[in-house]
This record gives structure tokens, sequence and C-alpha cells, in this order.
């Protein structure tokens, strides 16, 4: 197991026209679940490949522990390069990458064979690990003959079989359907913890990078927008994409006026005007007699029958989820959208709702930067 | 008029049914007649002077002189196999020589420089590639002179080796640009994922692309295999007497015999069989290898 270090890491794919990843700087401790998580092209699975070695990048560093695996120099100098073959690493792709022509044992042993492990050994990792991801009975197939779960399980054990000091993950439950992949999400991460391998995971589902990492590090455009525990990005995003990334249904954002009244300052949404809670007070006060931008998440509105923050809303549609329902409602001329929780859906075509004054995200217009603590 | 009726029936079904255009029935048994007749005559054009050949072959020389080609022996012999084996029993050696080391010598240099042009970058990978492309339109009249000066330099003139050499040099490129094409289709992640599981290039080349490429492979050598047989000008021009293969000595049967056109049509039997077999045998890789491209690898 290792500890990765990436520091000012730049990826070009044209020659340093333009940039993939600039200056990327991270620390993924020893035995983490560290995910990368963003929207297509935001260079997470190239900054994946680069870790592998599969890419060489344009500028930067990255060691594991204290051992160099790349390093180029600010003008392309001083190159120093570890060829994936020499990192000790295991990966497994979205397209699971099975060796068609072998069968799944042989999939599974072709790395220690490399090696030159001896065959008793490994066909002892080859059977524990078959065992532990219940893929016995598949030994002797090929990967033509298996199902897309099991195949993913077969590169799964693929990788672990080879005790890799780190473990990358290029969206390895794209392909699966829902059930199953909640279902190997689970046993992924059981096992990445019972093995303790320092695990690198790319995926753009919020819903996975939020049930299994120890960290998200979230990016955009090549750039860290946030990187923490899954409940710091959520409860406490950095900025207005980070809040609208991470979320199932998306957050709302409403344009507010700040102003003045009776000494406290006030949200004024147009067709709403809550007061802002104590808290913001002091970080707002420089926005007094300007807009910004807040945020409240569907599930932080409350039913109320009156209240003096209570905005008044109109039904436009309701969806039942099972569990609870997500209630479209007018707010002036914006559609916002609401959780709610309770036994049966609100009859009323009018509703009262009020944000809880604790859970309210307040973003400059213009930085998008979060301005409440 | 059957069509009229029923194209008015059907305009009442509405507009839908008005943009069917309806072919008249009378039409389609006169375009298939049409169509078949066309598909004999052109049967006939082919097979009628291998016809001719076959039944000229089990012929005596003297039937052969007074019937027509097409007019089946009355009395069938193998003398002309016989006399034709006697010509060309050691050039089918040669040749067989040839084609097989020459086929697999230009296969080998094509796969590896199809599979180092696809799948791994370095400078200068498509000027290679397009001067590969370039070779394949090489006409092999325009380099002779040169070619049998350095044949005759490295003392392969009149060398079933020096043939093999200049087969498998010449091959290569149209090797090459048809296996580059299947190599493209063994996903790159395969690639990278046996890289990350400790393997160099060639250990993937040999562990990974070639077993997933077999068709591919016995498509080209079988695609070689064919154009060497019959190949005659390097044959002609870097061959003597010990390097004879069967293509020339077809062609001294035809000019020094008088006009022994039974052993002639027995000895050409002869040479075309192996390509005929090969293609009725290998014909299902053939037909899977070609279109291997048309639709992703899963």
């Amino acid at each position: 197991m290792a500890s990765i270090t990436i520091r000012d890491m730049s990826v070009s794919y044209n020659k340093k026209k333009t940039y993939v990843i600039k200056d990327l700087s991270l620390d993924i401790k020893d035995g983490e679940f560290c995910v990368f998580l963003g929207p297509s092209g935001c260079g997470k699975s190239t900054a994946m490949h680069c870790i592998a070695g599969l890419l060489h990048p344009a500028s930067g560093e990255i060691r594991f522990d204290d051992e160099v695996m790349t390093f180029v120099g600010d003008k392309g100098k001083n190159k120093t390069f570890v060829p994936p073959q020499e990192r000790n690493i295991a990966m497994v792709f979205q397209e699971y990458a099975l060796y068609p022509n072998m069968s799944v044992r042989e999939n599974m042993s072709f790395a220690l064979k490399t090696k030159k492990i001896p065959k008793a050994e490994i066909d002892r990792r080859v059977d524990y690990m078959a065992e532990m991801l219940s893929i016995e009975p598949l030994l002797e197939r090929r990967p033509a003959e298996l199902s897309g779960g099991q195949r993913q399980r077969v590169a799964l054990g693929r990788a672990l079989v080879r005790d890799p000091q780190v473990f990358l993950l290029d969206e390895p439950l794209g392909n699966l359907d829902a059930k199953l992949r909640e279902q190997v999400r689970y046993e992924l991460k059981k096992i990445q913890e019972q093995l303790g391998i320092t695990t690198i995971y790319v995926t753009h589902d919020q819903t996975e990078a939020m049930t299994m990492a120890d960290r998200i590090v979230l990016l955009k455009d090549g750039l860290i927008m946030q990187q923490g525990s899954p409940n710091e990005l959520y409860n406490h995003p950095a900025d207005e994409f980070v809040a609208s990334f991470l979320g199932t249904p998306q957050i709302n954002i409403f344009s507010c006026d700040v102003r003045q009244e009776n000494g406290w300052l006030v949200l004024d949404g147009g067709a709403f005007r809550i007061r802002a809670p104590q808290s913001a007070q002091a970080s707002l006060k420089a926005y007094a007699g300007r807009k910004v931008n807040l945020g409240i998440r569907p599930s932080d509105f409350e039913l109320v029958q009156e209240g003096a923050d209570a905005i008044p809303v109109q039904v436009d549609s309701i969806e039942p989820l099972g569990d609870a329902y997500l209630i479209y409602v007018r707010i002036g001329r914006k559609v916002a959208v609401v959780k709610y929780a309770g036994e049966t859906a609100p009859a009323e075509k009018e509703l009262l709702l009020e944000p809880n004054p604790a859970k309210l995200h307040l973003f400059d217009p213009d930085t998008r930067k979060r301005i409440n603590d | 008029m059957q069509h009229h009726v029923n194209s008015i029936e059907r305009s009442k079904d509405g507009q839908q049914a008005q943009a069917l255009r309806i072919r008249p029935r009378w039409r389609m048994p006169v375009l298939k007649t049409v169509y078949y007749l066309l598909m004999v005559v052109f049967l006939v054009f082919y097979m009628l002077p291998f016809w001719g050949t076959v039944m000229t072959s089990f012929k005596t020389n003297s039937e052969v002189m007074t019937s027509t080609p097409i007019t089946p022996p009355s009395r069938w012999t193998l003398e002309g196999y016989a006399s034709a084996m006697e010509k060309l029993g050691l050039p089918l050696m040669t040749s067989l020589l040839i084609t097989l080391f020459g086929a697999a010598g230009s296969v080998f240099l094509g796969s590896v420089c199809a599979y180092a042009l696809s799948k791994w970058r370095f400078k200068l990978n498509n000027v290679f590639f397009i001067a590969l492309v370039a070779a394949t339109y090489l006409p092999f009249q325009a380099i002779l002179i040169p070619l049998l000066q350095n044949i005759n330099a490295l003392d392969l003139y009149d060398n079933v080796w020096g043939l093999v050499m200049v087969h498998s040099i010449f091959g290569m490129p149209m090797c090459t640009v048809m296996m580059r094409g299947y190599y493209a289709d063994v996903p790159d992640a395969l690639i990278k994922q046996a890289m990350i599981d400790g393997n160099g290039m060639w250990r993937i080349y040999r562990k990974v692309v070639l077993p997933n490429t077999k068709i591919a492979t016995i498509t080209v050598f079988v695609f070689q295999c064919t154009s060497i047989w019959n190949e005659m000008l390097f044959a002609l021009v870097l061959g003597g007497y010990d390097s004879k293969p069967a293509t020339i000595a077809l062609n001294e049967l035809a000019g020094t015999m008088a006009a022994e056109f039974n052993v002639q049509m027995a000895g050409s039997l002869i040479l075309a069989l192996p390509v005929l077999v090969l293609y009725i045998f290998m014909g299902k890789y053939l037909i899977s290898g070609q279109m291997s491209g048309a639709v992703t690898a899963s």
C-alpha cells in the first residue's frame, strides 16, 4: 500500500496549446478510498491515466510514498518515468478489458505469471479471490460466456489478486444496470476496507461518489473545485458548481437582492422575502444593496401553515418516489423542486414552504464562490 | 391493367398507402428472367474455358486434335497429368517452398509493422504508414533491374531463398495495410490493461494481440499464399534453372511442346488446384476475416 502525492501536474493533448489539467496538486493517504468526481471532460480519467503511467504529463510530479513515479521539469526537462508495468498498480477499466482469448482463471493469473510467481501460489490467490467475489463456477469460462456483472467481478478479481500498492478504477460500474451497480458498489467498498488498498475511483455518478468515498475530489475543466469528505462537500459546497453537482434532484438556485430592513439583512427573491440567518449576517454585509445567489436543497424545505419566512408557491406537478414525493412548484416565474417526505402528497394547489435557515447556501453571483460559513 | 386497380384500391386507404409505390405485377417475372439470363451468360463466359480445360486435360493428344475443346473425351485418360507431373514435379515443390516461407515472412513482417503502427505512438508514425501504403502501389517492373543487381550482389540469383526474401519484403506493405485495419479493432483498453499487468511491448504482441486476431492472420496469409503461388515476374527475372517455380515451368510447357494441349491443360489445373483447395477450406475464415472490420469487436 502506498500514499500518492501529486504536485503541480499539468496535462496537455496538443503540445501545450491548451491544458486538460492545470497545476493539479493532491495528497491521497495510504489506504484511502478517493473518488475523482466530475462531469465528462473534466480531466478525471486523464489524471488517473497519469497516475497509472499510461499518459505523460506536460509537467509535474507523481510519487508513491517517497518513490518518484513521474517527474517532468518545467520545460519538459529532467524527466523520470517509471513505466506502468513497474508501478505495481492494478486498474479496472469501464469496458473491463478482459482478454477474450483466455479463460477467467487465465485472465486472473496473467499478471502473476508475468511476475513469475510459482504456480501453486497463483492458484491459491486466484481461488481465494474467486471465492471472495463468488465467481468460482466461472473460472474455466471465457469472457464472452459471462454476463456484464460477472465480467465486472472478474475484472475486479483480476486487479485485486495481484495485491497492488495502488488500485485504480475507471468508471467500473458504468456498464451495469442499477440494481447490480448497487450490489457491486457495496461489495467493492467492503473489499477495499478489508484489504486496505489505496484506491482511486473515477466516476461522474455522484451517488457512487457519496456512498463509497472517504474523500471526494471534485474536478471541473481540469481544476479541483473542492475536496473533502462526502458530507463536507454536500453540506458546505465551496461554490455553486459543487452545490449543483452533488445532490439529486439538483439544488434550487434563486437570484436575490440583499436589503437592509430594521438592521437585519434580508434576501429578496421577488416572489419571496426571507431573513438571512444570523450566521450569515456578517459575511453578507459586503453584499448589501447587491445581488447574491441563494441555494436551497429540495429536502431543506418544510411545509408550513404560516411563518414570517414562508415562501408562497403554486404546485405545478407531483412525482411520487415511493418513500417521498418530488413537488415541482412555481415561485414567481421560476420552477423549483421540493422533496416532501410525508405519507400522502399535499392536495392543495398553493402551499407555503419554509426553508431551513441553517441550510441556506449563499454564493457570489460573479465568482460563484460561497459567501456564508 | 391489374396494377391500376391495385393502386386505386390502395389510394382509398389514405395518404400512407398512396406513398407505397406498388410495382406492377407483370414486371417482376420479366425482370427476374432478365437477371437470370444475364447471370447465365456470365456463368457461361467464366465457366466455358474452365470446362474446356478440364475436358481437354483428360483427352489423349490425338483426340485433342480431332475434337472441339468442350466436348467430353471419348476415352478418359490421365496421360496428360502424368506427362505434366514429370515436367512440373520439382517446380511445384519449389513453388510450395517459396509460397509458404514467402507468405510466412511477409505476414510476420507485416504483422509486427501493423502492430507498431496501430497500437504504439512514435514520431513519424503516420509518415511510415503513408510510405507503406504508397509501396503497395509500386509497380514491380519499376524496381526490377536494381533489384536484380542487389540480388546478384547478395549472391542470391537463382536461389529459392532469394525469392523467399524478395516476396517477404515486397509482400510486407500489403500485409501491413491489411493487418493494421484488423489490429485497430483490438480495444486500446486491452493493451493498457496488459501494460498494467506488467507486460512489455513484445509480450503484449504475443499474448494479447496475436491470439485475438488469428482470423486476420489466416486471411492475410491465404491472400499472400495465393499471390505468391501465382507470381511470375520475380520468378522469371530472379530465378534460373534451379529455382524455377511452377508458373515458369508451366509457361515453358506451353512454349516448348508441339501443342500438347492435354498436357498443358493438365498442368494448368494442377497449378490451380492448391489455390482452389485453400479457398474451399479457408473460405469461412476469409469471409469472416474480411467482414471483421465491419462491426465493432465486442
